[in-house]
């Protein structure tokens, strides 16, 4: 009789265990999610700037065409990455790229470096930088804190048999836009 | 003869285990009481006070000077407290008067050595092993009265460090315990500054500013004490707390609190980041239904990356978002350990000035970037 009380107790601490290991995976792999939807805002919301960049810069500037069809080439891949993050990872770095060149370029015209709305803009564009990569940050903790429950034991069994699969790291270049002050 | 000489000898050690304790815990106690009663008549009524402008600065002597809860500042209270210090510095300066000291405080701890040396041998064929352990003593002994010397500056040390670093930038600095201070604190900040259950004080005060903020920053010390009879333990806290003047106003007040901190009104914070939602919980000033998406609102990415960050650099802190201001309680005091040595040199150490200028600094810019953050 106590042989079966004892494999009952333990069949009953192991099911505990089953439910508050898939739980936390549950919670952890949603807490990933969270965090890639907060870079996903922040890149949208920097991708909404650009037009606006583009049209600013268009007005002073006649012979850069190439450099700003590489920005709407970088802007259009943003926005088709959805929440593939190796894509957006890398239409990001390129976005960056061409975010530089474009600032770069902006060096050899005065008119346009002291326009108000150049400023602005360019203003907008480096503190939702700044956000990106303080969403990013917290994007990989929550990456790595959640690839580590996936690979460790006992979690790993659980994580097999309910397919949790390691999530990707987004990687990123140096920061494109220099801070100013208005 | 050997009675005698072991009356003397007890009385020595008597002297020196409780006679010395009970002097410095009467003078405290004189001191305290003396302060406490100073508070009191110079209270915030004082015509001398200066008070402060329709802007929320004090202006003092031509400086602009800011404090969270204080209406009135006792400056000549202030300056009072410093000319001690300065009084006791200039001693420390006159060389010859510390060499002087030093040189009898070390002939008394020889005499009191040579004394249980020769009261060891004399006595060693009838007291046996009491009469090693007297000679034994009286080697150490020799170091006591030197000792005690040095251990009266200490607290000096710390204060004049503060002193004239805060002179050299043009602040205000008090020494003083203040106890009248906590009440205020702790009405405005919901009573998180009524930690021990006694001796609740803050001291070592600075008023200022840096790079265009206004601060103010000060000493919260208190203790607790566990159990009773002989297992009774009083164990003395130190906090540092910084209030910097915002110029944005907040729509709403809140406390960030660390999550492992016992208390009965935390409450957990759900934000994306689990880093974050480990190390601290959330209290709020008043209790309404929308706090939890206003907080979430300021707890923007930067914001909590940086607050993650500090909390591994800092400590366990814990930070006041108020209107007008924000006010940083830190699990530990502004200075440590120091390199100034006044029996060497009567300068205090650039270390020192160093290590207390790089905390300040780095208190305001920490507050700086997480208000720029907010935005």
């Amino acid at each position: 009789m106590i042989g079966y009380i004892i494999i009952a107790g333990i069949v009953f601490l192991a099911i505990i265990a089953y439910i508050v290991i898939y739980n936390g995976l549950v919670s952890t792999k949603n807490k990933v999610e969270q965090a890639w939807s907060g870079i996903d805002v922040q890149l949208k919301r920097r991708a909404n700037l650009i037009p606006n960049l583009i049209e600013t810069v268009k007005a002073y500037t006649k012979h850069e065409k190439e450099v700003l069809e590489n920005l709407t080439k970088a802007r259009t891949q943003i926005m088709q990455a959805g929440t593939n993050v190796k894509k957006a990872s890398q239409a990001d770095n390129e976005l960056e790229g061409a975010l530089k060149s474009i600032f770069a370029v902006a060096e050899n015209y005065p008119e346009l470096k002291a326009n108000q709305n150049y400023l602005k803009l360019q203003q907008e564009l480096s503190n939702t930088e700044d956000l990106i990569a303080a969403a990013r940050r917290i994007y990989n903790s929550n990456t790595a804190i959640y690839n580590t429950k996936i690979q460790s034991f006992p979690n790993s069994i659980i994580a097999g048999i309910h397919k949790f699969k390691n999530s990707d790291y987004f990687e990123t270049g140096e920061k494109a836009v220099p801070g100013i002050n208005l | 003869m050997n009675i005698l000489l072991g009356f003397l000898f007890m009385g020595i050690l008597a002297l020196i285990f409780i006679g010395f304790p009970i002097f410095f815990f009467a003078r405290y106690f004189y001191l305290h009481t003396k302060n406490v009663t100073e508070q009191i008549n110079d209270d915030e009524n004082n015509p001398k006070n200066y008070h402060k402008d329709s802007y929320g600065y004090f202006n003092v002597q031509g400086h602009k000077f800011w404090d969270p809860v204080q209406e009135s500042l006792n400056f000549e209270r202030m300056k009072r407290d410093n000319d001690k210090l300065m009084t006791k510095y200039d001693k420390i300066k006159d060389r010859k008067s510390i060499r002087k000291k030093k040189f009898w405080f070390w002939i008394l701890g020889a005499v009191l050595s040579l004394y249980f040396i020769w009261f060891g041998i004399v006595s060693f064929e009838h007291e046996g092993s009491e009469s090693l352990i007297a000679i034994f003593f009286g080697f150490v002994v020799i170091f006591i009265p030197i000792g005690i010397y040095k251990t009266s500056f200490f607290s000096l040390k710390k204060d004049l460090i503060k002193f004239l670093y805060a002179e050299q930038m043009n602040w205000l600095y008090s020494p003083n315990i203040d106890y009248s201070k906590i009440e205020k604190l702790n009405n405005s900040l919901k009573n998180y500054f009524a930690k021990g259950n006694s001796g609740n004080h803050i001291e070592d005060q600075f008023w200022g500013s840096l790079n265009g903020k206004y601060f103010q920053l000060g000493l919260y010390q208190y203790q607790i004490t566990t159990g009773s009879g002989k297992n009774r333990h009083t164990q003395t806290y130190h906090n540092t707390y910084v209030a910097i003047k915002t110029d944005k106003n907040l729509d709403l007040e809140f406390i960030l609190r660390p999550e492992s901190e016992k208390g009965w009104f935390k409450k957990d914070i759900e934000t994306e980041s689990i880093d974050f939602n480990k190390a601290f919980a959330i209290d709020y000033f008043l209790q309404s239904d929308n706090n939890e998406l206003l907080a979430t609102k300021h707890l923007n990415p930067k914001v909590i990356t940086e607050l993650v960050d500090l909390q591994k650099k800092y400590g366990k802190f814990t930070i006041f978002f108020k209107k007008g201001y924000l006010l940083f309680l830190f699990p530990n005091p502004l200075i440590k350990g120091t390199k100034t040595n006044f029996f060497k040199s009567p300068e205090v150490a650039k270390e020192d000035i160093d290590s207390i200028n790089y905390s300040i600094t780095q208190f305001i810019n920490l507050s700086e970037e997480l208000i720029k953050a907010i935005r």
